[in-house]
C-alpha cells in the first residue's frame, strides 16, 4: 500500500498541494452547493475567468494578484447587475458579455506586456505543485469567512435554493441574499485561483456539489457529500499526477467529474431497480 | 425596412472604402509605419538609422536578431517580432506582426517548433515561396531522446518509458551554442546576400571570427570544471551541454517548451536526480514556474540561479549574451 502514502510522506510539495486542494474542496463544497442548487454555474464560470485581467494587471504593476482578482470580481458583479437591471437583456446575456469582455482584456494584457512573468496558462491552470504557505493561509481565512456566512444565512439560502417566493414570504430580501451568494462565489474564486488556477476552482465548484445534489436531500448533507467527493478527487488526482505524470490540476478536476459520472450512473441503476420493485410488491399483495 | 437597407448600404460603403484605402496603401508608407512601430520592440543591437530607408530583414527573436544584425549592418534594418523580454515559446503575434513578416525582404526564424505562435504564418509564407530561412534546417539537429531522461535506474524505469514521448522530438534551443550558430552561418549569409542583392563575405568573415573566438573562450572556461551536470528550468541547455562537455540531468519542466506543465511524478523524479547527482544549483530562466522551482529548492537545498537564455537580458551583443550565462553557469558550478 506504500504507493498510496509514500508519495505524500516523502514530498513536501505534494503534502502542500494536497492541503491546498483539500481547502479548496471544502470551500467549494459550501459555495458549490448553492451554485448548483441555484443554477449559478455560469456566473461561477464567468467569475473564475473574469478575474484574469485583474490578476494580469496586478502582476504587471507589482501588487498581489489577489487584489487584482478582487477588483475584477467586483467590476464583474456590478456590471452584471447593472446590465440586468438597466436593460431588458437576460442575466445570462449580461454574464456572457462581461465574461468574454474580461477574458479578452486578460488576453490582451498578457500578450502585449514585455516582461510578463505569470503567463495566462498559469493563471488558468495554477501552480498547484508550487503552493506557498501564504496561499494556504488565504484559503483558510476564506474558508472561515464563507463557513460563517453560510451558517448565519443558512435559512434564507436554503429557502432561496428551493424557491425565491418562499424566501420572500419568510421575510428575506432575495436581491440582498442573492448578492451575498455571489460574493461567496467571488471569495471562493479569489482565494483559490492563486494555487489551483481558475479552471480547477470551477471544476471543484461544480462537480462535487453536483454529485452531492444527486444523492442527498438536505442542503447540509449535500455539502458534506460534496466535501467528501472533493477531498477524494484531490487525493486521487494528485496520486495520478505522481504515478502517471499527469498535470496535477487537470487530474483533480477530471477525477471529480468522473466521480460525478459514476455517481449518476449508480444512482440511475438503483432508482430503476427501486422502480421495478414497487409494482412487483404491489402484485404480490394481491 | 428602409432603415435596415440604409444601414446595410452604409456598411457596404464603409467596407468598400476600407478595401480601397488598404489597397492604395503602398509599401512605402507601410514600411515607414512599421519601422516606427517596431523601434520600441527591436533588438537592442539594432542601430536605428531611419534616415536612410534600408530594406527590412525580419528576425523572430532577439538573440538570433543580434547575430543577423551583425551580418547585415549598414545594408538592412533588422526588425524583431518577439519583444525582448517575452517568452518566445509562448508568444502570440498581433496582426501588425504578421504584416511585418509578410512585407519583409527576408525572414529569419529558428524553426523546430520554437516560435509556437508564429509557426503557422511562417510555414504558410514559406510554402508560398516566401523568403523564410529556418535556422533549424541548417544545423545538426539535436534529438530529445532517452539520453536526456533523468536516468536513474531502479523501479522508476517503467515510469520513464511512460513519458518517453514527452522527450521525443527535437531540441529547438540551438542559439545557446556558438558552435551551432557557426554551423548555420554560411547558409544564412548566402541566402541573405541573394535576397538583399549584395555581397556579405566580409561580414561573414568577421562574424565567423568572432563566434570562433567566443566558442574557444567558453570551451576554455568549461575545461576548468571537474564536472558539469546541469539542472535547468526546462530542457534548454542541450546544445550548449553537448558542445562544452556538460550533461543535462534534469529540468523543472522536463520538456523542450515552457508551455508544458510539470507533474507531481516528474517533480519527485527531479528531486531524486538532484539527490543522486549531488546537484547544488538549478538554473532557472524565463518561463520557469517560479513557485515550483522555489519549492524544489526548499526541499533539496539547491540554489536557484536565474539565467537569461531566451532573451538578451540587457546584453549588447550575441557574444555578451553567451558570455553572461556561460560565466554564471561556470561560476555556480565551480
Amino acid at each position: 500500500m506504500s504507493w498510496l502514502v509514500d508519495p505524500f510522506s516523502t514530498n513536501e510539495f505534494l503534502r502542500q498541494a494536497l492541503l491546498a486542494s483539500v481547502l479548496v474542496a471544502l470551500l467549494c463544497a459550501i459555495t458549490g452547493t448553492y451554485v448548483v442548487l441555484r443554477g449559478l454555474s455560469f456566473v461561477g464560470d464567468a467569475l473564475a475567468h473574469g478575474v484574469v485581467p485583474g490578476i494580469a494587471a496586478a502582476l504587471l504593476i507589482g501588487v498581489s494578484g489577489i487584489f487584482g482578482a478582487a477588483v475584477s470580481a467586483a467590476v464583474m458583479m456590478t456590471g452584471i447587475s447593472l446590465i440586468t437591471r438597466k436593460s431588458r437583456l437576460s442575466s445570462d446575456t449580461a454574464i456572457g458579455l462581461l465574461f468574454v469582455g474580461m477574458l479578452a482584456l486578460g488576453v490582451i494584457i498578457t500578450s502585449r506586456s514585455r516582461t510578463f512573468v505569470g503567463d495566462i496558462t498559469r493563471i488558468l491552470f495554477g501552480e498547484l505543485l508550487g503552493v506557498k504557505p501564504s496561499d494556504l493561509w488565504w484559503q483558510f481565512v476564506a474558508l472561515v469567512v464563507v463557513g460563517v456566512v453560510a451558517i448565519v444565512a443558512h435559512r434564507p439560502f436554503v429557502l432561496m435554493s428551493i424557491d425565491d417566493g418562499l424566501a420572500r414570504t419568510s421575510g428575506f430580501s432575495v436581491p440582498i441574499f442573492h448578492s451575498l451568494m455571489l460574493v461567496l462565489v467571488g471569495i471562493t474564486v479569489i482565494a483559490s485561483f492563486q494555487s489551483v488556477g481558475t479552471l480547477l476552482v470551477l471544476g471543484m465548484l461544480i462537480a462535487p456539489a453536483a454529485s452531492g445534489a444527486l444523492i442527498a436531500r438536505r442542503v447540509s448533507t449535500m455539502m458534506l457529500v460534496a466535501a467528501a467527493y472533493g477531498v477524494l478527487a484531490s487525493y486521487t488526482g494528485l496520486l495520478a499526477s505522481y504515478h502517471f505524470n499527469f498535470a496535477a490540476g487537470g487530474s483533480i478536476v477530471f477525477v471529480a467529474v468522473v466521480l460525478f459520472a459514476i455517481t449518476a450512473l449508480v444512482r440511475s441503476v438503483v432508482v430503476r431497480r427501486a422502480a421495478d420493485e414497487i409494482p412487483h410488491q404491489h402484485e404480490h399483495r394481491h | 425596412m428602409t432603415k435596415h437597407r440604409t444601414a446595410a448600404l452604409a456598411i457596404t460603403f464603409a467596407l468598400g472604402t476600407l478595401g480601397l484605402s488598404c489597397s492604395s496603401n503602398d509599401s512605402g508608407t507601410t514600411d515607414a509605419a512599421t519601422d516606427a512601430a517596431n523601434e520600441t520592440t527591436a533588438a537592442p543591437t539594432t542601430t536605428a538609422a531611419p534616415a536612410v530607408d534600408l530594406p527590412d530583414v525580419v528576425v523572430t527573436y532577439s538573440v538570433l536578431a543580434s547575430v543577423v544584425s551583425e551580418l547585415v549592418a549598414g545594408v538592412a534594418d533588422v526588425v524583431t517580432i518577439i519583444p525582448d523580454g517575452q517568452d518566445p515559446h509562448e508568444f502570440e503575434p498581433s496582426a501588425k506582426d504578421l504584416e511585418t513578416i509578410n512585407n519583409a525582404v527576408f525572414v529569419v526564424a529558428n524553426g523546430l517548433e520554437f516560435e509556437e505562435g508564429l509557426e503557422t504564418p511562417l510555414e504558410r509564407l514559406h510554402d508560398d515561396g516566401g523568403p523564410v530561412f529556418f535556422v533549424g534546417e541548417h544545423i545538426t539537429v539535436r534529438e530529445m531522446s532517452e539520453a536526456d531522461d533523468h536516468g536513474h535506474g531502479d523501479e522508476t524505469s517503467q515510469k520513464e518509458d511512460d513519458h518517453a514521448h514527452d522527450h521525443g522530438g527535437v531540441d529547438p534551443h540551438l542559439w545557446l551554442s556558438p558552435g551551432t550558430m557557426l554551423e548555420m552561418l554560411p547558409a544564412l549569409t548566402a541566402e541573405l546576400a541573394t535576397a538583399l542583392n549584395t555581397n556579405l563575405d566580409a561580414a561573414l568573415a568577421d562574424v565567423t571570427a568572432e563566434l570562433t573566438a567566443l566558442d574557444k573562450e567558453i570551451a576554455a572556461l568549461f575545461a576548468k570544471l571537474d564536472k558539469c551536470e546541469l539542472v535547468t528550468g526546462h530542457d534548454e541547455l542541450g546544445y550548449f551541454a553537448d558542445r562544452y562537455g556538460c550533461e543535462t540531468i534534469g529540468a523543472v519542466i522536463p520538456s523542450s517548451t515552457t508551455t508544458s506543465e510539470a507533474s507531481a511524478g516528474e517533480l519527485a523524479e527531479l528531486k531524486a536526480v538532484i539527490a543522486e547527482h549531488g546537484a547544488t544549483v538549478v538554473f532557472t530562466s524565463l518561463g520557469t514556474p517560479q513557485d515550483v522551482a522555489a519549492q524544489v529548492a526548499k526541499e533539496t537545498g539547491v540554489e536557484l540561479v536565474e539565467l537569461s537564455t531566451h532573451v538578451m537580458g540587457g546584453a549588447g551583443s550575441y557574444a555578451e549574451f553567451v558570455r553572461t550565462f556561460a560565466t554564471q553557469i561556470a561560476d555556480a558550478l565551480a
